[in-house]
């Protein structure tokens, strides 16, 4: 016989539980009366939380926060998304190039065919036919994958640098759950963390190198801002997390977590590989 | 995203701050409700509701438009609710309650005037809630607020929490478990837990 234990129980009150292991349980509850009633205490823990009233955000509340907030609000200036700008810097490039390729292919058509010569041994028609598959990628015309691009549409010139790189993803995500748990965590460093913070911090630096290398501002920020944390964490152990500099360091910690999670955000949205979260319906009604 | 939302979006990210207020306006109660849920008190809810939105507006340059706002300040508030927890239960002088000595509880929707004997059950039961939410670490408790209470899927919980799947899926459990114990029957032999779902259900 099946045995369940507290936490299927609560899985299945939570609704967390497979199809088939939900169907075992109610079979198994109809039979078994202590298990019977120990889901009924869980569901009745449960009930007694589920129904909380919800806090109401009256106009004098609203006041109240948008007074906090505004005066600390900077005059924000755009600053183009980075992948928009390297597609624009990236795309002057090509369309510079592909008139350059134009030009050629042109003086060249007009002097090859009336001769019918071949160049380097290619006939010129088929020079030809390249330079106007080449355009049709880049104008995004083609709707086959190209040999120029390996997918179908424009030429991707300066793909993403985290999305493409998944050294510098896992890198980025490494990093993340280590400072996740220092986050979490008391006192001293555990001697496995400090290892982890060891070597984030070297391979940290070739990242940032790289990012800076690639014009990739906004990645190297994030990840100068990393190395700070982590050159902090590596050098000075927290021996106390109620000391002045150990909360500075959390608040440190605090800010470099939210600037790795928005940058994974972005990416995963970029790959459209995240669905949206789920909101409560009252977000849900209002928001979108 | 709603239109007037991304010309909020446009007009603030153009040097118009006023602006922001329309966003704020449309998803302070959601936030200020999973703040108030995490935090368990108002005036950390306060607090941590408007660091969401502060640190949201420095990073709006860099927000893709295409994504909602909705959900993107959301989740900024759940990161600011849990670092707040985290900071508070290391900081053992910080005490939430009111100068008026009022358990720290938030404002409560009512569609009617509440008798003084329900509002006294309201506030025992709100106090015993509150007690049991005491004994869950930060994590059990976000963990917890984030998939009962807030009915966020496991997945959206383990990323706000930065832990894998199972770990976010164990916190609920070990919350849940906590708290029944904690509500376990009292001396007087009631149920806590019943006698809590009883004052809601008579509400």
């Amino acid at each position: 016989m099946t045995t369940f234990t507290e936490d299927d129980l609560i899985a299945y009150h939570l609704g967390e539980l497979s199809w088939l292991r939900r169907r075992q349980l109610r079979s198994a509850l109809e039979k078994d009366a202590a298990l019977a009633a120990e889901s009924e205490a869980i569901a009745e823990t449960l009930r007694a939380f589920g129904a909380e009233p919800a806090p109401v955000v009256d106009e004098a509340m609203l006041e109240r926060t948008w007074q906090r907030v505004r005066p600390t609000l900077e005059v924000l200036s755009p600053v183009p998304h980075r992948a928009r700008t390297l597609w624009m810097v990236g795309g002057g490039s090509a369309l510079a190039g592909a008139t350059a390729v134009v030009v050629l292919v042109l003086t060249f058509a007009q002097r090859v065919p009336s001769q019918q010569e071949a160049v380097n041994g290619e006939p010129a028609g088929s020079i030809a036919a390249r330079a106007h598959d080449l355009l049709a990628e880049l104008q995004g015309k083609s709707k086959v994958a190209g040999a120029n691009n390996n997918q179908a549409g424009s030429v991707m010139v300066l793909p993403d640098a985290v999305a493409e790189d998944p050294s510098l993803a896992a890198h980025l995500d490494m990093a993340e759950r280590v400072l996740t748990e220092v986050s979490h965590s008391d006192g001293r460093l555990q001697p496995e963390t400090q290892d982890q913070v060891h070597r984030l911090l070297l391979e940290n630096a070739m990242y940032y190198q790289s990012a800076e290398t690639r014009g990739d501002m906004s990645t190297a920020a994030v990840i100068d801002d990393l190395g700070r944390v982590l050159t902090s964490l590596d050098a000075e152990p927290r021996a106390s997390a109620h000391d002045e500099d150990s909360f500075r360091l959390q608040m440190k910690v605090g800010d470099v977590l939210l600037d790795l999670r928005i940058l994974d955000h972005d990416t995963k949205k970029q790959g459209n590989d995240v669905k949206p979260a789920k909101l409560p319906a009252s977000t849900k009604e209002t928001s979108f | 995203m709603a239109k007037d939302e991304q010309d909020a979006i446009g007009r603030v990210v153009a040097g118009d701050r006023d602006a922001y207020r329309v966003l704020m306006e449309r998803h302070l109660p959601a936030v200020l409700r999973l703040t108030t849920r995490i935090t368990g008190n108002s005036v950390d809810a306060e607090e941590a509701a408007q660091d969401a939105f502060l640190r949201a507006y420095r990073k709006l340059p860099e927000f893709r438009r295409e994504a909602a706002f909705g959900t993107w300040v959301y989740r900024i508030a759940m990161n600011c609710a849990l670092d707040l927890v985290e900071r508070r239960s290391r900081d053992l002088n910080w005490n939430a309650v009111p100068m008026d000595g009022e358990p720290g509880v938030a404002p409560v929707a009512e569609s009617h005037r509440a008798s003084p004997e329900r509002e006294l059950l309201d506030r025992e039961a709100q106090t015993l809630r509150e007690e049991a939410m005491q004994i869950l670490t930060p994590m059990e408790r976000t963990a917890f607020v984030l998939r009962h209470m807030e009915d966020q899927p496991i997945p959206v919980i383990s990323a706000a929490l930065g832990v894998p799947e199972n770990s976010a899926r164990q916190a609920v459990f070990r919350a849940v478990g906590k708290l029944r114990r904690q509500l376990k029957p009292s001396r007087d032999g009631r149920f806590a837990a019943g006698a809590l779902v009883q004052a809601q259900e008579s509400r």
